[in-house]
């Protein structure tokens, strides 16, 4: 009786399993994997995606979406379990490694004469190979500036924000305040330690300011070990050494509080210090060139970018790039497109297509998104190349080593260069065999 | 007889299989099928889900693989994937080395609590159930959700650790976000979550000790001390081995809780090996070295059991 | 040295309980404090000097929960691979067992052997070819990826062959006698005799699975397929500017396990008492 019972458990158990991997039969169905995750986020994309699948029935779009610290990983795991998605919005230092995994597909001529013809080249090269081969739709752009908090820079006694590197070390050590129990109250420059690009990005910036360079202009050799390099990274041991910063304490969280003078950071973060309650974005957030080394001449800055790209292994590829190119393009004269407005509105950033920097000009016109407009003419893009990724966050571990008092500027560059020429070299080597 | 319950050996067996009429033998051979029956399913999946990818695992630590890439098209390294770990990823041998002090507080912490609370609760104490069950409600809690009660009890703005002690007059502390504190803190949480596990099998062990040779101690005017000192640590100490491996074990293979609170930040400060093995293997798509990593840990927690076994058996017979 | 000892009883008393207390308090207030903050505003939970308690309850953040979170969904898909893994780990392992404690046949040590050197591998040195095998198999994002690998254990295998071992031969023979199949035997005499053991390889394995984290990372990707420590991971990003509301969100899917622990409290510990002294 009971062996019966139980040959029938089983078999019902195999059933079950059997059932739920039999997928329903379905019109065209396209999955967009991105890392806008938020409430407000989440509802912006389903309302484009909504709009999308009410002007083509036959198409029905999922979103999937995963914290920015997962989406490299599931782009690789799901592809290699051949459940990838079928377009992808992913950063673009990622591009060399997935391309040479042959992740990504090659975008239709049309996707390529219209980014062609409405991006600027310098956003094109940053979604590009080194072989020319552009790869998707560049969506925001974002360099980097110094955002400080006038009452703070005003109450020590500064009503203009720093020019060079001596200023910046004064005015960050004059806005700290530590209270009689120790404890750090009120603190000059923040930085985002935890996080690569809150790291590595700030430090580029200076890095370019300084008049250095990250990697050689031919991608081959890493160049931030250099004395412009050095420099950079003592700057931030002088500014722990007077107490103008402090690693432990978050710029990207306390800086909205109210509580954090300077942070080197990018233009999406509006949404975020509109909402703040510890600053008022009207009248108390400020953006300042990034301040100039003793080596640098001009300021500079670094820009990085994202782009919309299908997979290799989609077998819905036409309706991918229909889809990207629907929500990229300009439907109605003047409107601007769906992502621009998402851009734009929604996180504050900088949109690649040149109908969406004219229709949204508006809203880009505030104080604070207007100065990051004029820095993207002149910031250098992020340099992309096959093992990037690994390289960035060796950089990254080594600043955060340096700002905790752990190793020196120059021990810190020496050890990264020398791990970063062998994966670069160990890279190229892969490529060719 | 042993032999009723199948084919003890070889002759019985040949005989059975020449002549199935014989009702014995083929009773016995229909039994030692059953037995491949039973058996049969737990082995191939043993062998497809472990013993199997063991040796994968140590055939693609000799090689450097994408995982994008086809298997039989991998570019042999030999043991320079072992090399470079041992002799030059920073990250690999500082992680190491937090993750053994994560171990030994976490293990020496948790043996400590477990055994003092297990004593408390094994004394005349009232509500034994009820400290039992809120001792042990961490246990059961998923870590993943530890480390976000967590994240939020020692943040360094509004975290309520932070509010209490500055109300107190003491300096905010960074906590999970300072170089100097975000391991401990983690051993703090790693504590907290097993350390109901560790005394509910004290107390189990202490119950066990029969209750005669504390009387006899009694008897020969022997102090609470030195009872606790020559009658509960002696015939404890099989509990005691298997909570100090148990938890080493674990604690060395720690991930769900560094992942969701620091994520090794800041500075590598509290990476841990499995943590730099994720992270070398699903972000740098680098499986050839993560899979040499997963060799290396497993070697030297083989050795600790080993070592653990021997300290704490030897003794054990020596008295 | 008697006289002392009475003297100092009672005060030695209140400090047990103290120290007791004082255990209980840690261990419980992180859970308590969870929920507090989970009625609180996001404001409140910001606010200089900090508050201790929500000015009013706000009930409204856990309705809020609904409309982001398919927390059902989660719940199902825990109960539902969990029940799948810790009904397969007690069948296969209490069969396995069996053969082994109860039966000679070929192969029996070696096999057993085996078994007893997988025990010793560590989850982690088998991932990625796991990963890659169930890849091969095309099972990631699939109830089967999440659960088949699950479904025997090493450890398993041995403990239970460890009780069957103790049972009288006896037992099995007057069976055999009366004419009971094998399976018969093992359904009706052996998976009774064994219960306390298998309420304890049930309990672990259950709270094993139920918390699983690593694996479900790397195999699951879509939403209706996430369990609940994906699902707090995720809340993780969606409320990073709403602690109010991931509080919520984690109690919800926290405090229900707790409740059916303390009410089932005696068998997780008696079960888990019992593995200290077997293991």
């Amino acid at each position: 009786m009971y062996p019966k019972r139980l040959l029938s458990c089983l078999a019902l158990l195999a059933l079950l399993v059997a059932f739920s991997a039999v997928p329903l039969a379905q019109e065209t169905t396209l999955t967009m994997l991105t890392h806008w995750g938020t409430e407000d986020q989440l509802a912006a994309q389903q309302a484009i995606i909504d709009a999308y699948m009410a002007e083509n029935p036959d198409v029905a779009v999922e979103l999937v979406t995963v914290d920015f610290g997962e989406l490299r990983t599931k782009i690789i795991t799901g592809r290699t379990a051949g459940i990838s998605a079928d377009v992808y919005h992913f950063y673009h230092l990622w591009l060399p490694d997935f391309v040479n995994a042959g992740v990504l597909a090659e975008p239709t001529q049309d996707a390529l004469s219209y980014i062609d013809e409405n991006v600027a080249q310098g956003t094109i090269d940053a979604v590009s190979t080194s072989d020319g081969q552009t790869w998707g739709y560049p969506t925001e752009v974002n360099p980097y500036l110094l955002v400080y908090n006038k009452r703070l820079l005003a109450e020590a006694g500064y009503d203009a924000p720093p020019a060079n590197w001596e200023e910046l070390k004064e005015i960050a050590a004059a806005i700290t305040q530590v209270d009689d129990t120790g404890a750090i109250t009120q603190l000059g420059l923040g930085v985002m330690a935890g996080w690569d690009s809150g790291i590595v990005h700030p430090f580029s910036a200076l890095l370019y300011s300084n008049g250095g360079n990250y990697l050689s202009a031919d991608r081959r050799v890493a160049e931030f070990n250099s004395p412009q390099g050095i420099e950079t990274l003592q700057l931030y041991a002088d500014l722990v050494a007077n107490g103008g910063t402090d690693p432990s304490i978050s710029g990207l969280g306390d800086f909205p509080s109210g509580t954090v003078g300077m942070v080197i950071m990018a233009p999406w973060w509006r949404a975020t210090l509109r909402a703040a309650e510890g600053i008022d974005f009207d009248s108390e957030v400020g953006v300042a060139e990034i301040p100039v080394g003793p080596s640098g001449e001009a300021p500079s800055s670094i820009a990085y970018t994202w782009l919309f790209a299908v997979d290799s292994n989609s077998p819905n590829k036409p309706a991918a790039w229909d889809f990207i190119h629907w929500m990229n393009a300009e439907h109605e004269e003047g409107a601007g497109s769906a992502i621009g407005d998402f851009l734009v509105n929604a996180l504050g950033a900088i949109p690649s297509f040149s109908h969406d920097q004219a229709a949204f000009a508006d809203s880009m016109s505030d104080h604070y998104v207007s100065a990051f407009v004029a820095a993207s003419a002149y910031a250098r893009p992020e340099q992309i190349v096959a093992g990037g990724q690994e390289i960035k966050t060796l950089l990254q571990v080594e600043i955060e080593a340096v700002l905790t008092g752990m190793t020196t500027p120059e021990d810190a560059l020496a050890s990264v260069e020398m791990q970063a020429n062998a994966i670069l070299e160990e890279q190229r080597m892969m490529a060719e065999e | 007889m042993k032999t009723q319950y199948g084919v003890i050996d070889a002759p019985a067996a040949k005989a059975a299989s020449l002549l199935p009429d014989m009702p014995k033998s083929a009773l016995m051979r229909r039994r030692m099928l059953w037995a491949y029956v039973f058996v049969s399913a737990p082995i191939i999946a043993l062998l497809v889900f472990l013993l199997g990818p063991i040796l994968f695992s140590g055939w693609v630590s000799l090689h450097r693989w994408d995982m994008l890439s086809p298997v039989d098209e991998m570019p042999w390294r030999g043991l320079s994937n072992y090399v470079f770990l041992l002799t030059k990823d920073r990250v690999f041998l500082k992680s190491l080395g937090n993750t053994f002090l994560f171990a030994i507080g976490g293990v020496g912490a948790n043996t400590a609590l477990g055994l003092g609370f297990a004593l408390l609760l094994n004394s005349r104490i009232r509500g034994r159930t009820l400290w039992r069950v809120l001792y042990f409600m961490p246990v059961i809690t998923a870590p993943l959700a530890l480390a976000v009660m967590f994240s939020f009890i020692f943040d360094r703005n509004f975290g309520i650790v932070n509010n209490v002690i500055t109300a107190f007059g003491l300096p905010r502390q960074p906590f999970l976000s300072g170089p100097s504190q975000a391991l401990m803190t983690l051993v703090f949480i790693a504590v907290y979550q097993f350390v109901g596990y560790y005394i509910v099998i004290f107390l189990a062990g202490l119950q066990g000790i029969p209750q005669d040779y504390y009387d006899a101690a009694q008897v020969d005017g022997a102090g609470k001390f030195q009872e606790f000192r020559f009658i509960t640590l002696p015939l404890l100490r099989p509990v005691m081995l298997f909570v100090v491996v148990t938890n080493t074990i674990g604690a060395l293979q720690v991930f769900d809780l560094v992942f969701a609170t620091t994520g090794g930040a800041p500075a590598n400060s509290s990476m841990t090996v499995v943590l730099h093995m994720y992270n070398t293997a699903f972000k740098f798509s680098r499986m050839g070295r993560a899979s040499a990593m997963a060799f290396i840990l497993f070697a030297i927690i083989m050795l600790i059991t080993l070592i653990q076994v021997r300290l704490l058996q030897d003794r054990t017979y020596q008295e | 040295m008697k006289d002392e000892r009475t003297f100092l009883q009672p005060i030695g008393l209140t400090l047990k309980y103290v120290v007791l207390a004082v255990g209980a308090f840690i261990m419980v207030f992180p859970f308590i404090w969870m929920i507090i903050a989970s009625l609180m505003t996001a404001g409140e939970i910001q606010l200089r000097p900090p508050v201790w308690l929500p000015a009013e309850p706000q009930f409204s953040n856990y309705s809020d929960l609904a409309d982001s979170i398919p927390m059902g969904r989660l719940y199902f898909n825990s109960v539902f691979t969990s029940g799948l893994i810790v009904f397969g780990v007690l069948l296969s392992s209490s069969l396995a067992g069996f053969a082994f404690a109860k039966y000679r046949f070929p192969g029996r040590e070696f096999l057993f052997y085996v078994i007893l050197a997988t025990m010793m591998i560590p989850f982690f040195v088998t991932l990625i070819p796991v990963f890659f095998i169930v890849r091969q198999l095309g099972w990631i994002d699939t109830y089967q990826g999440l659960v088949v690998p699950g479904l025997t254990s090493a450890y398993g295998i041995f403990l239970m062959r460890q009780f069957i071992i103790t049972l009288p031969d006896e037992l099995i023979d007057a069976a055999r006698i009366d004419g009971a199949s094998e399976l018969r035997i093992f359904w009706r005499i052996v998976v009774p005799l064994v219960k306390p053991a298998l309420a304890t390889l049930g309990t672990f394995t259950f709270i094993g699975s139920w918390n699983a984290f690593l694996w479900p990372l790397l195999v699951i990707n879509s939403r209706e397929l996430m369990t609940l420590p994906l699902g707090i991971n995720s809340m993780k990003s969606l409320y990073a500017d709403n602690t109010n509301l991931l509080m919520a969100g984690t109690a919800v899917a926290v405090i229900p396990m707790l409740i059916v622990f303390i009410f089932l409290q005696r068998y997780f510990i008696q079960g888990i008492a019992l593995t200290g002294l077997k293991g």
